[in-house]
């Protein structure tokens, strides 16, 4: 019971603020009250606070009842996938693109069960928690099938018997497998001899026994970590394929990817370093992992091929997708957009392929706010521009044309855009970006000429032109600049002209049509000269030295095919 | 196969009209004359199902190329050239664990008990928390304790965020000495955007003495540390020649790493530079692509520039209706050119439709500016009453004021038509007119 001087508040707490809601003058109706109140809203907590007013006018408060919500769990759920590998045999489930396609449709359920693919599928007891997580696996399933039997010709039901039967077989493959004691050695070499002592395949073995010392793990950096441990082993160079498996899915999870990368001030930055990794170029970023450095290494050397696949997957998916590149600075969506092209599209062509080149477009064409043929043309123009330099644009719209698309308009709107390049740039500042040293000009036109002639996409009068048009911008540049005539300075001792002239005969920077025609004119030129030999070794005053060169310039002639 | 005829579209054309289908072989090889026919087919359902987006399309095709009915029937049927929005962008990909989808935040109240144990890199967070109004109400001088209390404990980020804060009097009074102080001592700790504003303050003798030299050696460090606007600051330096010996190539190669970095304000520097061959080999194709960087930031100097550069088709393709849509985001951000074209534009029906009523608002908007072309032009409205009922009053007004510009040709052009001008008015309106000039000339020279 209480007097007059007492009244008891509630509070809720909203917003992880405590605010007063109500004031009520009895103890056991403010505690109904505030369970009611939980119960009913959604508020995180509520609590009454007993507030005594003393005889010299303060006041005392005293939390009498406190209450926090539980937290209600959000059903767990597949994120939709638009496409799906088919696979046709066990073997298949096992591999990167099966793999993707698990880490993407069950993400959900990998973060909070803190698993990879591999795991899971390596794991019998992590099978079985999720074949009873409630409708979870029948609807992957079922996603599955619906999106693989239109290609796979057949129905889905045919399809969906198949994927039951295969997970299965999986799950009895994982279990025969699961050894009766587990091993307590974790280094490589003995994983390895244990997967050697079973019937299994020593790489399913493997795999098996490395899956089940990561489930002990409980983040993705100590995963990666463990698994850095083994790839540092000796033992593991021939298994380089597993390592590269375990990395490429600890390189799924969003989670796992931020923490690998450190600081990133938005999308744009974030897409940029992640293409340098996967090439094995990046700097670590403030707050990066410490793993960052031996992974950026592996990725370096070539030895994740996998993982880099993942990385670059991951590059794709995010421009496909509406998440601002630019989320803090709205104004700079644009010059992310920029940013993120420039570093995609190189002299050599687009990192990832076609897929990579899409996912630009389609970038491109959310920026525009437009789709369908129209804004096909918008979005190609947009990149161009951007892109500036004829080499690049060439390189980039080949990988588009890699892309089957059903509507013919679409290969009208590239057919043209080609037309453009080949009519409408005349001269090699429109092809290569002046700021470049003349030999990365040259190389640039060089190698976007052979990707021309190497395409499979082009017709054949389309490649021609194009082909055409850079041999003849190159021969240009080098008449324009005199590069022939600066190699072949008078100045100079004949024998480091004829030397230099050879090898910029074989340098690579020439396109095997006019312009190394030009260069190997000249260097004809100067073997057609009465007694060149003993010209050349006139010009150099050590005997010795001038011997040395001349037997050097006979075997640059032979590699640079003179001597054919 | 590119460029090579797709057996579907083969057996589409067999079943069409001779007219259609010769025109759609053509368009596909990229023939702008039979884009443009089979767009309008298309368009007005001229032997063939009308199709909005096929019209589109084909017409799209025809313009991009130069025709300018294609572009007139694009305008026409309500499609904006510069940002076509007819059918919907392809769908986006769902991305579960997107990278970066939110900032994470540490918990107020961890954060709170935190910062009131003494722990400075949460003094400093809870700073911002109230600076920024994350998760607390927005309450400056709460932020100003906190990062004091961070930086007298020597916290490096605390001193800047405090240093910040006296130098833009944010929950505290201004006060430029005080600012410099802690950015000092910020900057002495290595945190690059001390430096950079450490090196504005000495070079504009804010807080203390003006020493160029020293503010180029501040803004170096935070350039080493890849500061944009600190690269951007020496560029300008260098260009100068600030507290540096001026060097243009030095210029360029500071403006290139700044605006690489997306620098807006060393994008439109750059692409000055390239535009005039300065420092570097002259690239008005890069210089366009860098003044539409910076344009899409917002520099409305850049906005501008890119306007211009479209409307005269010099270095890239013209494009009248984009230009007049750069050079409306650069008006309307207050650009006296901008606007004084933007109402040529209007007039003319130059990439917008012809409109003298729009014409006369912006050239008025140039003119109050000073702009002398645009008085100039407002005059010949209000004399010919296009846009405006004719008053030759103000007709005279602005000649007067154009006639006072330093432009000579505009001098020229206003004195003779002021004769011609006077002629017509009696003597009360030119009194009229003179003491409206008067008035109009001393607001604008005040």
């Amino acid at each position: 019971m209480s007097g007059r001087s007492t009244s008891f508040e509630i509070h809720v707490l909203r917003d992880k603020r405590w605010v007063l809601t109500e004031i009520v003058g009895d103890e056991a109706n403010a505690v109904q009250f505030a369970d009611s109140l939980l119960n009913k809203s959604n508020y995180e907590a509520v609590r009454v606070v007993r507030d005594f007013k003393r005889i010299d006018g303060l006041h005392s408060e005293t939390v009498v009842h406190e209450k926090v919500a539980v937290a209600q769990k959000a059903e767990i759920t597949l994120v939709p996938v638009s496409d799906a590998p088919i696979c046709t045999e066990l073997a298949h489930v096992y591999d990167l693109p099966s793999r993707l396609v698990i880490g993407r449709l069950f993400r959900h359920y990998l973060d909070e069960a803190l698993i990879t693919p591999t795991e899971l599928l390596h794991n019998a007891r992590e099978m079985k928690r999720l074949a009873d997580k409630g409708r979870l696996l029948m609807s992957a399933v079922d996603s599955v099938a619906s999106l693989q039997a239109p290609g796979g010709g057949e129905d889905s039901k045919a399809r969906r018997d198949f994927m039951h039967k295969t997970w299965d077989q999986l799950y009895a493959r994982a279990r025969n497998a699961t050894p009766e004691k587990p091993s307590k050695s974790s280094t490589f070499k003995d994983l390895l001899v244990a997967a050697g002592k079973t019937a299994e395949e020593e790489d399913f073995q493997c795999l098996l026994l490395m899956s089940s010392q990561l489930l002990e793990l409980r983040g993705w950096l100590a995963k990666l970590d463990k698994v850095l441990a083994w790839a540092a082993e000796e033992e593991a160079a021939p298994h380089f394929a597993l390592i590269d498996g375990l990395i490429a899915d600890l390189t799924m999870p969003g989670a796992a990817v931020q923490d690998l990368l450190g600081y990133q001030p938005n999308l744009g930055n974030a897409l940029c370093h992640l293409c340098d990794l996967a090439e094995g170029k990046a700097e670590p970023a403030k707050f990066a992992s410490e793993s960052f450095a031996a992974v950026n290494r592996l990725f370096a050397e070539g030895r994740l091929p996998q993982a880099k696949e993942t990385l670059l997957n991951r590059v794709a998916r995010e421009l496909r997708s509406a998440n601002p590149l630019s989320r803090n600075e709205p104004e700079k969506e644009y010059e992310m957009f920029v940013q993120v092209s420039s570093r995609l599209v190189n002299f050599q062509g687009v990192v990832g392929g076609e897929t990579l080149a899409e996912a630009l477009l389609q970038r491109s064409a959310k920026l525009q706010s437009m789709g369908g043929v129209s804004g096909f043309v918008y979005a190609i123009d947009e990149v161009l521009g951007i892109l500036g330099d004829g080499c690049r644009c060439t390189l980039f719209l080949l990988d588009l044309a890699k892309i089957p698309r059903e509507d013919p308009g679409f290969a009208a709107v590239l057919a043209q855009s080609f037309g453009d390049l080949a009519r409408n740039r005349q001269h090699i500042d429109r092809w290569a970006p002046l700021r470049l040293p003349p030999r990365e000009r040259m190389a640039a036109v060089t190698g976007c000429n052979r990707a021309i002639c190497n395409s499979s996409t082009l017709s054949d009068g389309l490649k021609a032109e194009l082909a055409k048009r850079t041999d003849t911008i190159l021969a240009t540049y080098l008449e324009e600049d005199k590069v022939i005539e600066k190699i072949d300075n008078p100045d100079d001792p004949l024998a480091f002209r004829a030397l230099r002239l050879v090898k910029f005969c074989s340098s690579g920077v020439l396109i095997a049509g006019k312009s190394l025609d030009m260069a190997r004119q000249r260097v004809l030129d100067h073997l057609r000269q009465p007694q060149f030999e003993a010209k050349f070794l006139a010009s150099i005053p050590d005997q010795a030295q001038a011997e040395r060169h001349l037997r050097e310039f006979h075997r640059l002639l032979v590699g640079s095919g003179f001597g054919s | 196969m590119l460029g090579t005829q797709q057996g579907g579209a083969a057996d589409r054309m067999a079943k069409e009209p001779e007219l259609v289908a010769r025109n759609r072989r053509l368009a596909e090889t990229g023939d702008c004359v039979a884009q443009f026919n089979l767009g309008n087919m298309y368009r007005i359902g001229y032997q063939i199902k009308a199709d909005r987006d096929l019209a589109i399309k084909w017409l799209s095709l025809a313009a991009r190329q130069g025709h300018e009915e294609a572009t007139e029937l694009l305008l026409d049927m309500g499609v904006d050239l510069s940002s076509p929005a007819s059918v919907d962008p392809p769908a986006s990909e769902i991305v579960a664990d997107s990278l970066f989808a939110e900032e994470p935040r540490e918990d107020p109240q961890t954060l709170l008990a935190a910062a009131e144990a003494g722990n400075a890199d949460a003094q400093v967070a809870l700073g911002n928390a109230y600076r920024f109004g994350t998760d607390f109400a927005v309450d400056l001088e709460e932020a100003v304790r906190w990062y004091r209390s961070a930086a007298s404990q020597g916290a490096a980020l605390g001193q800047y965020a405090l240093a910040t804060m006296f130098d833009r009097g944010l929950g505290v009074e201004q006060d430029a000495a005080e600012a410099r102080s802690w950015y000092t001592k910020a900057a002495l700790q290595g945190i690059s955007g001390a430096q950079f504003n450490l090196g504005n303050m000495i070079f504009q003798g804010r807080g203390g003495e003006s020493n160029p030299e020293v503010a180029a050696d501040w803004f170096r460090k935070a350039a080493e540390q890849g500061d944009a606007a600190a690269l951007f600051a020496l560029g300008a330096l260098y260009e100068r020649g600030a507290g540096l010996p001026q060097d243009e190539l030095q210029a360029v190669k500071h403006y290139r790493d700044a605006a690489e970095r997306g620098d807006a304000d060393a994008q439109f520097n750059l692409a000055n530079m390239l535009r005039e061959g300065r420092g570097t080999a002259a690239d008005p194709g890069e210089a366009a692509s860098l003044y539409r960087r910076a344009g899409e930031q917002g520099l409305a100097a850049a906005q501008f520039n890119y306007g211009l550069m479209l409307a005269t088709g010099q270095t890239i393709a013209r494009n009248d209706t984009a230009a007049a849509r750069w050079l409306l985001r650069a008006a309307e951000q207050g650009d006296r050119r901008a606007q004084y074209f933007l109402g040529t534009f209007h007039e003319q029906g130059r990439g917008v439709s012809r409109d003298s009523g729009a014409a006369f608002e912006w050239y008025l908007r140039a003119a109050t500016q000073g702009d002398p072309r645009a008085q100039y032009d407002l005059a010949t409205l209000y004399a010919a009453g296009k846009g405006i009922p004719a008053d030759l009053v103000e007709a005279h007004v602005w000649l007067s004021l154009a006639a006072g510009s330093t432009d000579a040709e505009v001098v020229e052009a206003a004195s003779q038509a002021l004769k011609s001008l006077g002629g017509e008015l009696d003597g009360a309106a030119l009194v009229e007119a003179e003491r409206r000039f008067r008035a109009r000339n001393s607001g604008s020279a005040s």
